[in-house]
C-alpha cells in the first residue's frame, strides 16, 4: 500500500500547526496550505488522497475549492473542518461537494479527528481496491472472451 | 301752541250729564292744549261705536251710564281699546273705587267739581306720557317674555328661603307646570328641608352677591337623572343692596356628558389600542436585535471556534509530547542506573535505544515545537478571552437601560471584533479613530447602531459580487458639541428613490428572509430619540454610502483642570 498524503488547507496558519503537531505520529504523509489556491498548487505536485478544508477563507472558498477537486481529482476523499455549523452551510457543503465527513470546529484529536482520519483512509484504500478488482475483472474477462474466441 | 313738545289731541268725552259735559267741554277749551277735536257721547256703546271709526288720544270717562255703570264701564272700553289712554271723571269721592280704577286701566282719577282747566291739562298731558310708557314697558315685557320662553335653558328665581317664585316654560316642561312657589331642594332634590349651606350652590350666591357656576345632577318630573351646568346671579336687592332673589339659569348637558363618556370610552380604547402597539413594537425591537445577534452568532462561534479548535488540539497533543518526554526521562534513569553498575557493552546499549526513541518518537522536532506549542495556544486562549471581553461590551445585556460615559472609540473597537467574521472576506476595514470620544449612552445600543450600519455596508458590498474586497471607512472625531463618528463604504450606494425610506420600518431591500427591515428604523430611534443625537446618510449611486452619526459630546472638565494646572505652574 502506497504511503497516504494529506492536504489540511486552512487561512489559519495556527489550526495547520496545531494539526501537524497533532498528527506527526500518524503514518501519513502530511500537506498544508492556507489558501484554495496554494491547496490547487499542492495538488498540482502531489499525489493527495485526502484533503481536509476549512469551510470560509477569503478568495476561494472551502466549498469552492472541493468542487474544483471533486471534478479534476474525483479519487480525492474530501473532508470539511469548519467552525460554521449553521444547517444551510453543512447542506450545501454535503450536497454541492459531496464530502465525506463534515467535522466542527474545536475538533477532539484523539477521540475523534484521528479516527475519522483512518476512516477517510480506509474509505480511500477501500474504493482503491474495489476499483483495482473491478480492473482485475474486467482484464480476466477481457482474457476470457479472448480465450474463448480462440 | 306749535312749540316743541306739543302735540294736537282728539279727545272724546263719555257723559250722560249734559250740564257735566259742557263744563267739561269749557274747561278743556280754557287749557293750553292744542286740541283739534272734541267728540261727546253719553252711552257707552255710542263710545265704543265711535272710537271704532275714528282715533282719539284720550277718553274721559264717567263710569255711571246708561248703559253701563261702575267698574264695568271701564273694564269693558280697556278690554277693547288696551292702548286707550283713559281718565275716569266721576262724581263720588270713594277712594277704594278711584284705586281699583287705577288698576283696571284707567291713568287718572278726576272728581268733578274738584279740577280747573289747570289740573285738567295736567293730568291729560301726563295721563297721555304715562300710557305710553306703560305701552312701551308692555312691549319690552312681552319681548322678554318670548326670549324667556323661547330659551331651552331652565331659568327660575328662588327667593331667600328657597322658594321658587318664578320658572320659565323649559324648567316647567321639565319639572312640572307647578314648581311657581314650591321649594327648590323639594322640586330639584327630592329633600323636605333644605340642603346644607355648604353644599348649597345658590346659597353662595346669597352671601357673596356674585356670580356662580357649577355642574349638577338633578332628578326630573319623570325620575330621570339629568346633568346640568348652572349659573346663578342675583336679581333682586333690597334697598340696603342685601340679595333678595336669585336667578339661576341651567342647562342640560346631559347628552354632552353622554358623548364626553363616549369620548372617553373612545380615547381610553385608543390608549389600549397605542399601548398594544407599543408592546408589539418593542417586540419587534427586540426581536430586530434578536436577528442582528443570530447572525452574527455563527460569525462570532467560527471567531471562537478557530482558536478553541486549535487551543483544544494542542493541548491533546502536549499530553502526547508530555508521554514522549515522560519515556525518554525513563530511559535515561535506566542509563545513569547502568552508569552506576553496568558494562561498557550495556551503557552502549542504552545509548542506542535512548537514540532510536529519539529518532521514532521525532524528539527533535517535539523539542523545536513545544514552544511555539505554547505560544500559539497562549495566543489562541487570548484570542477567546478577547472576543468574550468585547462580546460582554457589546450587548450589555445586564444593564439593558443604564446610560453610562462610553467612549465611542472602544465601541466601533468592540463592534468590529464581533461583525469583523461577517465582514472580512467582503471588505478591508480602515479606521481613523480620535484620541476619546466620550458621550453619555447606552453602550449597548450605540454599538447595536455600529453593527447594523457596518454589517449593512458589507452586505451592500457583497451584493455587487465584485471581484475584489470593497472598502469601509470608519473615522471618528469631535465637531463643536458632538462625537461624530462616519462609516462609509464603496458598495454600490442608494438611490434617490429608495434613500427617503431606508430609515421607515419594515424598507428592505434584501432578499425575503435575509433582512427585518428594521435595522436602521430602531438605529434611528436608538440615536435620534433615545439619545438625542443624529442620524444622517449621504449616499451616490456607484460610488458608496456614508451614514454619519452624531451624539452629544461630554465636555471634558478634565481639560479645563489642566489647563488651570498647567496656569499654576507658570505662575508658580
Amino acid at each position: 500500500m502506497a504511503n497516504i498524503t494529506i492536504l489540511f488547507v486552512d487561512d489559519e496558519e495556527k489550526v495547520l500547526k496545531s494539526l501537524q503537531r497533532g498528527l506527526m505520529d500518524e503514518p501519513y504523509n502530511l500537506l498544508f496550505a492556507t489558501s484554495g489556491k496554494e491547496a490547487l498548487e499542492k495538488l498540482e505536485k502531489n499525489e493527495v488522497h485526502v484533503i481536509v478544508t476549512d469551510m470560509r477563507m477569503p478568495e476561494m472558498s472551502g466549498l469552492e475549492l472541493l468542487r474544483i477537486v471533486k471534478e479534476k481529482y474525483p479519487k480525492i476523499v474530501r473532508l470539511v473542518l469548519s467552525g460554521y455549523t449553521q444547517v444551510t452551510t453543512l447542506l450545501t457543503a454535503i450536497n454541492q461537494g459531496e464530502i465525506f465527513k463534515f467535522i466542527t470546529k474545536p475538533w477532539r484529536l484523539e477521540e475523534e479527528f484521528k479516527s475519522i482520519l483512518q476512516q477517510a483512509v480506509d474509505y480511500y484504500n477501500l474504493r482503491n481496491e474495489r476499483d483495482e478488482l473491478l480492473k482485475e475483472l474486467a482484464q480476466h474477462q477481457r482474457n476470457t472472451a479472448a480465450a474463448g474466441n480462440k | 301752541m306749535n312749540g316743541e313738545g306739543k302735540r294736537d289731541f282728539r279727545i272724546l268725552i263719555v257723559e250722560d250729564d249734559a250740564i257735566d259735559a259742557r263744563l267739561l267741554k269749557r274747561q278743556l277749551s280754557q287749557t293750553e292744549l292744542s286740541i283739534t277735536s272734541i267728540s261727546h257721547t253719553e252711552r257707552l256703546q255710542e263710545a265704543l261705536d265711535l272710537l271704532r271709526q275714528k282715533n282719539f288720544d284720550v277718553v274721559l270717562l264717567d263710569m255711571n251710564l246708561p248703559d253701563s255703570n261702575g267698574l264695568d264701564t271701564l273694564k269693558r272700553l280697556h278690554k277693547e281699546h288696551p292702548k286707550l289712554t283713559i281718565i275716569n271723571v266721576t262724581g263720588g269721592t270713594d277712594e277704594r273705587i278711584a284705586l281699583e280704577a287705577l288698576a283696571s286701566g284707567a291713568q287718572d282719577y278726576l272728581i268733578k267739581g274738584r279740577f280747573d282747566p289747570y289740573v285738567l291739562n295736567k293730568s291729560i298731558q301726563y295721563s297721555i306720557e304715562r300710557k305710553k310708557t306703560e305701552e312701551a314697558l308692555r312691549e319690552s315685557k312681552g319681548k322678554l317674555d318670548a326670549m324667556l320662553e323661547a330659551i331651552s335653558d331652565h331659568m327660575t328665581m328662588v327667593d331667600r328661603d328657597m322658594t321658587i317664585i318664578w320658572a320659565n316654560s323649559a324648567a316647567k316642561k321639565t319639572f312640572g307646570n307647578n314648581i311657581e312657589g314650591r321649594k327648590c331642594y323639594e322640586v330639584y332634590r327630592n329633600r323636605t328641608e333644605r340642603c346644607p349651606k355648604e353644599t348649597c350652590s345658590l346659597n353662595q350666591v346669597f352671601e357673596t352677591g356674585q356670580v356662580n357656576y357649577w355642574d349638577t345632577e338633578i332628578t326630573d318630573k319623570e325620575g330621570n337623572k339629568k346633568n346640568f351646568h348652572s349659573t346663578a346671579n342675583v336679581a333682586l336687592r333690597t334697598d340696603d343692596g342685601t340679595p333678595e332673589a336669585v336667578i339661576e339659569i341651567s342647562r342640560d348637558i346631559t347628552k354632552a356628558k353622554e358623548a364626553e363618556q363616549g369620548l372617553i370610552e373612545a380615547n381610553r380604547e385608543l390608549e389600549e389600542a397605542n399601548q398594544e402597539m407599543k408592546q408589539m413594537q418593542m417586540q419587534l425591537v427586540q426581536n430586530e436585535k434578536l436577528a442582528s445577534i443570530g447572525q452574527l452568532a455563527a460569525g462570532v462561534a467560527h471567531e471562537m471556534n478557530t482558536p478553541v479548535g486549535f487551543v483544544a488540539s494542542n493541548f491533546s497533543t502536549l499530553r502526547n509530547y508530555v508521554k514522549k518526554f515522560q519515556t525518554l526521562l525513563n530511559m535515561y534513569s535506566t542509563l545513569a542506573a547502568e552508569i552506576k553498575s553496568g558494562t561498557m557493552e550495556s551503557r552502549m546499549g542504552k545509548m542506542e535505544e535512548i537514540e532510536q526513541a529519539w529518532q521514532t518518537m521525532k524528539m527533535n522536532f517535539v523539542c523545536e515545537d513545544i514552544e511555539d506549542l505554547f505560544t500559539e495556544s497562549k495566543e489562541g486562549l487570548n484570542r477567546v478571552t478577547s472576543i468574550i471581553q468585547n462580546l460582554r461590551d457589546f450587548s450589555r445585556i445586564d444593564q439593558a437601560e443604564d446610560f453610562d460615559e462610553y467612549d465611542l472609540n472602544s465601541g466601533i473597537k468592540a463592534t468590529l471584533i464581533v461583525a469583523k467574521n461577517e465582514i472580512k472576506y467582503d471588505a478591508e476595514i480602515k479606521t481613523e479613530l480620535c484620541d476619546s470620544l466620550l458621550v453619555r449612552c447606552n453602550s449597548g445600543q450605540v454599538n447595536q447602531v455600529f453593527l447594523n450600519i457596518l454589517v449593512n455596508a458589507s452586505q451592500a458590498i457583497r451584493s455587487m459580487e465584485r471581484e475584489e474586497k470593497g472598502i469601509i471607512e470608519i473615522k471618528t472625531y469631535s465637531e463643536d458639541k458632538w462625537a461624530v463618528c462616519v462609516i462609509s463604504d464603496n458598495g454600490p450606494g442608494i438611490g434617490q428613490d429608495k434613500i427617503n425610506k431606508i430609515f421607515d420600518p419594515f424598507y428592505t431591500t434584501k432578499p425575503a428572509g435575509k433582512g427585518t427591515g428594521l435595522g436602521l428604523s430602531v438605529s434611528y430611534d436608538i440615536i435620534v430619540n433615545k439619545h438625542k443625537g443624529k442620524l444622517t446618510v449621504e449616499s451616490e449611486v456607484g460610488k458608496g454610502t456614508s451614514f454619519i452619526i452624531k451624539l452629544p459630546l461630554i465636555q471634558r472638565q478634565t481639560e479645563q483642570k489642566e489647563e488651570i494646572l498647567v496656569e499654576t505652574e507658570t505662575n508658580g
